[in-house]
């Protein structure tokens, strides 16, 4: 209770001091040092040194205790120095699925000799992935099922180079934010064509979304296995994959309200799952949502405005 | 479980474990040595992959039962070496359980602890850097831990920078930090005793004269002690038993008592006497507690002196230590009792027939006491030899001595002329120390050596102890140059010792070799290891003296802020900060003369960016500017550009700047 008491007036008081910003340069001004428990350790032998130094009454000992205790100032600097001057970068992250690792980018720059050994995570760490490090970025790895916009939180760089007495670390705010989309889930829902369409509804009787196979082509590495002609396989004709012709007439809409029985979060992926499969397909579909309504369209920047949207469709409250 | 030490790490523990077992080999008991490398083994295998880590659970049994094995192995050495062996015990054991970084922390700090415990039996100048070599070890096991991808060459940069930058705060802290007296008592160390013991029979000297380990060293201050003076007495031994001589019970009562604090003083030096000379003894470790001094010393502080004129500390000397002694022209002396008188004269029962038929006829011809001692010695200057390996004498010792063999070293000497001034009712007594000792000329100090331990006689006459030294007149080189020249057969000479540096004295090189590592030994231990509230205060004093009006507190505070601020220059070098290139150095002057004239440039504004700005603010032309853009760019952009073509570049570049301001 207190601690979280403690924690949060700690997190206040950082969000004051070190507001979010795109790139930081770490000073004496955004960096905390702190004796690591190792270090502590270290005073502590330090001590039973000393005591050993005078109840022996040698000078010695007692020179080994002063010159480990200026090693520990030297250190201090040391480590300070390790992180210090240090630039970070936030990269922009591109909006993603819930329900995966999000990756995100931070581009570094130190000099030759510092930035060894900086440790880089979340300070409310929700992925199981380990950071990546590399000379000149990091990636770092979150992790959200609730679709929208998702700030990760501050980003704890720590280092302990080079002895570990010391531990250097900050909390840094890049502001990052990512827009996830619902989480796609697989459903056959049944689709309405839409009612602008009608008039050559003559043409596609059919239920749209199962597709009329046309003809069989030469298998490619790459291409979704769903597709393959597994009857020609098996007959050992050769890999080959199934080809579907597209209704180019049927536009289809897309209706928040069509499952309304299903909760809101389901719908939501559903429908996001049926707009990857129609762009996949490269159908033309409308969205509308309760206060929003999405043209027919298609192409990359549509599915985007339609995902954006799903992503962001005030829940019921 | 997954391994987090690499190659490296695991090396560098193994050798700093390896190191410090080396350097504190003669102090570990051996079976624990090899119990320790089993551990160190084991740890390897498990590298490999061999053989797995112990479970907690049993490795508590294990370190329990070892504990156990060891404070029974060790029970009777004392507690000191129970708590070294423990220590290492501990060290070794966490061989065992390495399995994070926190374990090799807990390592590296026994490590130190380790250290420290090798400091209180080694305190040499030589010592002192195998110390440090440990210490650099440790740090560098410590730094493999955090430093994986460095290259070799800026691990061992980072190492030693990191600890000379320590070196100076640790020397200020050493300097004026005040010494605390001891907190409470420690156990020491049991250990055999080296030099002189408190009883003598002949032979023990012999053994000694075959030891160059330096016993103390000598500094006088003003006059130095001439040769035949130079008489360093340690103890007195007043009882005979027919072949050993051995202090007295009284004499070991007076020595108690005084350790135990019932009497400090038992003879009174005249204290208004201007002391004869003044001396700094720095005496070797011997585990004893009598301390060398020449005849008559004051009482420093912290000892204890006796009515034999010998003084005691009052704590068995396990390090290397100093003292201050005046040096007293006499003594008061206090007539003896009877008691004295009978322990004085006392003599075994067995009695050496052949000497007393010689004493019995030379009296019966009439000589007198002093004649018959007068003869003896004249004896010895004419019929005997001077030897460190004399035959073994039978039964009858002194009759032997003096009318057999004929040849031995100073206790036979001491010890058969105390026979007869005792068998002649004349008070005596025999006195152990040192005779003489090494001068080294550079540093202007003598130092005293076991081979130099020496046995005489003191006689009670005209109301005051004499001394008598019987051996100067079998081998007078013995008292006047030593050991070594007293001697015939040269080999008799430190005869163990095949490698001692002493035995080459004749080789220029190694003498000087020799007298330089004695010297800086020398001046560590006084300067260093001896360096006392004392030493401290005389120190400041003597820098207040230097500069009367100055606080010594705000001194040494901006001593340290001096050095901390030198610290934290070096470290974060701020004149590298911003370290313009040529063509940025321009750049930058352009844009501050553009500035001042109301073209300012945006941050994220290129060079071309920024020239197309000035060509359209201001009367350059279009032309010149560009031609400033493209040619920054060369010269900032491309690659591996010659350093000639460089200077002609910047050259053009500066040109062009000119131009570019001179309009």
């Amino acid at each position: 209770m207190f601690k979280q008491f403690i924690n949060k007036r700690f997190d206040k008081w950082l969000s004051r001091r070190m507001p979010a910003t795109k790139e930081i340069t770490l000073n004496s001004g955004n960096t905390f040092i702190f004796p690591s428990k190792t270090g502590i350790h270290f005073l502590v032998s330090c001590f039973i040194l000393f005591l050993l130094g005078t109840n022996y009454q040698n000078n010695l000992i007692l020179f080994l205790v002063f010159f480990l205790c200026s090693f520990m100032i030297t250190c201090l600097l040391l480590s300070f120095k390790n992180l210090a001057g240090l630039i970070i970068k936030s990269v922009e992250t591109h909006a993603q699925f819930a329900g995966h690792d999000i990756q995100f980018k931070l581009r570094i720059k130190h000099n030759k000799h510092s930035g060894q050994d900086i440790s880089y995570k979340f300070q409310h760490a929700s992925s199981v992935l380990h950071t990546i490090v590399e000379s000149d970025s990091v990636c770092l790895y979150a992790f959200n099922k609730q679709r929208g916009y998702f700030n990760p939180g501050r980003v704890t760089v720590r280092s302990t180079f080079p002895f570990g007495l010391f531990n250097v670390w900050t909390h840094l705010d890049f502001g990052l934010q990512v827009l996830l989309y619902p989480k796609p889930i697989e459903n056959k829902m049944s689709l309405q064509r839409s009612p602008s369409n009608l008039h050559d509804s003559s043409l596609n009787q059919s239920i749209a979304g199962v597709d009329q196979f046309s003809n069989l082509k030469n298998y490619q590495a790459g291409e979704s296995l769903k597709s393959v002609a597994w009857k020609q396989v098996a007959q050992g004709r050769g890999w080959f994959s199934k080809q579907f012709e597209q209704s180019a007439g049927g536009d289809i809409s897309l209706d928040i309200d069509t499952l309304n029985h299903l909760p809101l979060e389901t719908r939501l992926s559903y429908i996001c799952y049926q707009i990857i499969e129609l762009e996949r397909t490269e159908q033309r579909y409308a969205l509308s949502l309760y206060n929003q309504n999405i043209e027919v369209g298609s192409g990359r920047s549509h599915q985007k405005r339609c995902l954006t949207a799903l992503a962001l469709v005030k829940g019921k409250r | 479980m997954k391994e987090f030490l690499n190659r490296f790490n695991l090396t560098l523990i193994i050798v700093s474990y390896s190191a410090i077992v080396l350097s504190l080999y003669a102090q570990l008991n051996v079976y624990i040595i090899i119990f320790g490398f089993v551990c160190a083994l084991w740890r390897i295998a498990h590298y490999y992959g061999k053989l797995p880590l112990i479970q907690r659970l049993l490795l508590s049994v294990i370190a329990i039962a070892s504990s156990v094995v060891t404070v029974g192995l060790l029970y009777q050495h004392g507690l000191f070496n129970i708590m070294l062996h423990l220590v290492f015990l501990g060290f070794s054991l966490k061989f065992l359980e390495l399995k994070s970084i926190r374990d090799v922390y807990f390592f590296v700090n026994t490590g130190f602890v380790l250290i420290a415990l090798f400091f209180i039996f080694n305190t040499s100048i030589l010592s002192t850097l195998i110390a440090s070599t440990l210490i650099l070890l440790l740090l560098s096991t410590l730094l493999s831990l955090h430093a994986q991808q460095y290259l070799n060459r800026s691990f061992m940069s980072l190492l030693i920078k990191s600890c000379v930058l320590s070196l100076p705060l640790a020397i200020l802290l050493f300097v004026v930090m005040p010494r605390l007296p001891s907190l409470w008592k420690m156990p020491i160390q049991k250990q055999a005793t080296t030099g002189l013991s408190d009883s003598v029979s002949p032979g023990e000297i012999a053994k000694l004269s075959r030891s160059s380990a330096l016993a103390f060293r000598v500094t006088f201050n003003g006059k130095i002690a001439p040769e035949n003076e130079r008489y360093w007495r340690a103890m007195t031994l007043d009882n005979f038993d027919g072949k050993t001589w051995s202090q007295s019970e009284s004499l070991k009562k007076q020595e108690s008592m005084a350790k135990s604090g019932a009497g400090r003083n038992f003879y009174l030096s005249n204290k208004k006497a201007q002391p004869k000379s003044k001396y700094e003894l720095i005496i070797e470790p011997h585990y004893n507690y009598w301390i060398p001094v020449l005849d008559f010393a004051s009482t420093p502080n912290g000892l204890i002196s006796l009515s034999d004129y010998s003084l005691r500390s009052d704590k068995p000397i396990v390090a290397r230590k100093a003292f201050n002694v005046s040096q007293m022209a006499s003594v008061s002396h206090e007539q003896l009792s009877l008691t004295d008188k009978k322990q004085y004269t006392q003599l075994a029962d067995n009695s050496n027939k052949q000497t007393d038929k010689w004493i019995a006829d030379n009296l019966a011809s009439g000589f007198s006491n002093e004649n018959i001692l007068e003869q003896l010695l004249i004896g010895f200057s004419q019929t005997f030899r001077y030897t460190l390996q004399p035959p073994v004498l039978a039964e009858q010792q002194i009759d032997d001595f003096l009318f057999n063999s004929q040849a031995g070293f100073c206790v036979h000497y001491a010890s058969s002329y105390l026979y007869v001034a005792r068998r002649l009712g004349i008070p005596a007594r025999m006195v152990t120390g040192y005779l003489g000792g090494e001068w080294q000329a550079s540093e202007g100090f003598f130092s005293v050596r076991q081979y130099d331990a020496h046995a005489w006689v003191e006689i009670w006459s005209n109301d005051r102890w004499l001394r008598v030294d019987p051996t100067s007149y079998v081998a007078p080189e013995r008292v006047e140059s030593g050991l070594e020249a007293s001697l015939t057969d040269a080999s008799e000479f430190l005869a163990d010792e095949y490698f001692s540096l002493q035995k080459w004295q004749s080789v220029e090189l190694v003498n000087l070799l020799r007298g330089r590592l004695a010297q800086l030994d020398y001046l560590w231990a006084r300067y260093v290891v001896n360096f006392d509230n004392h030493k401290q205060l005389k120190l400041m004093q003597r820098w207040l003296d230097f500069v009367p009006w100055i606080n010594i507190a705000y001194v040494v505070m901006s001593a340290m802020v001096f050095i901390f601020s030198c610290l934290l220059l070096f470290i974060f070098k701020p004149w590298n900060r911003k370290k313009y290139s040529l063509e940025d150095k321009i750049y930058l002057q352009l844009q501050h003369y553009f500035n001042k004239r109301g073209i300012t440039r945006s941050i994220d504004q290129t060079v071309s960016e920024y020239c197309l700005l000035l060509s359209a603010n201001s009367a350059q032309s279009s032309a010149l500017c560009d031609s400033f853009a493209e040619g920054y760019n060369e010269i900032k952009y491309q690659q591996n550009l010659p350093n000639k073509q460089y200077k002609i570049q910047i050259k053009r570049l500066q040109h062009i700047a000119k131009q570019l301001q001179s309009s």
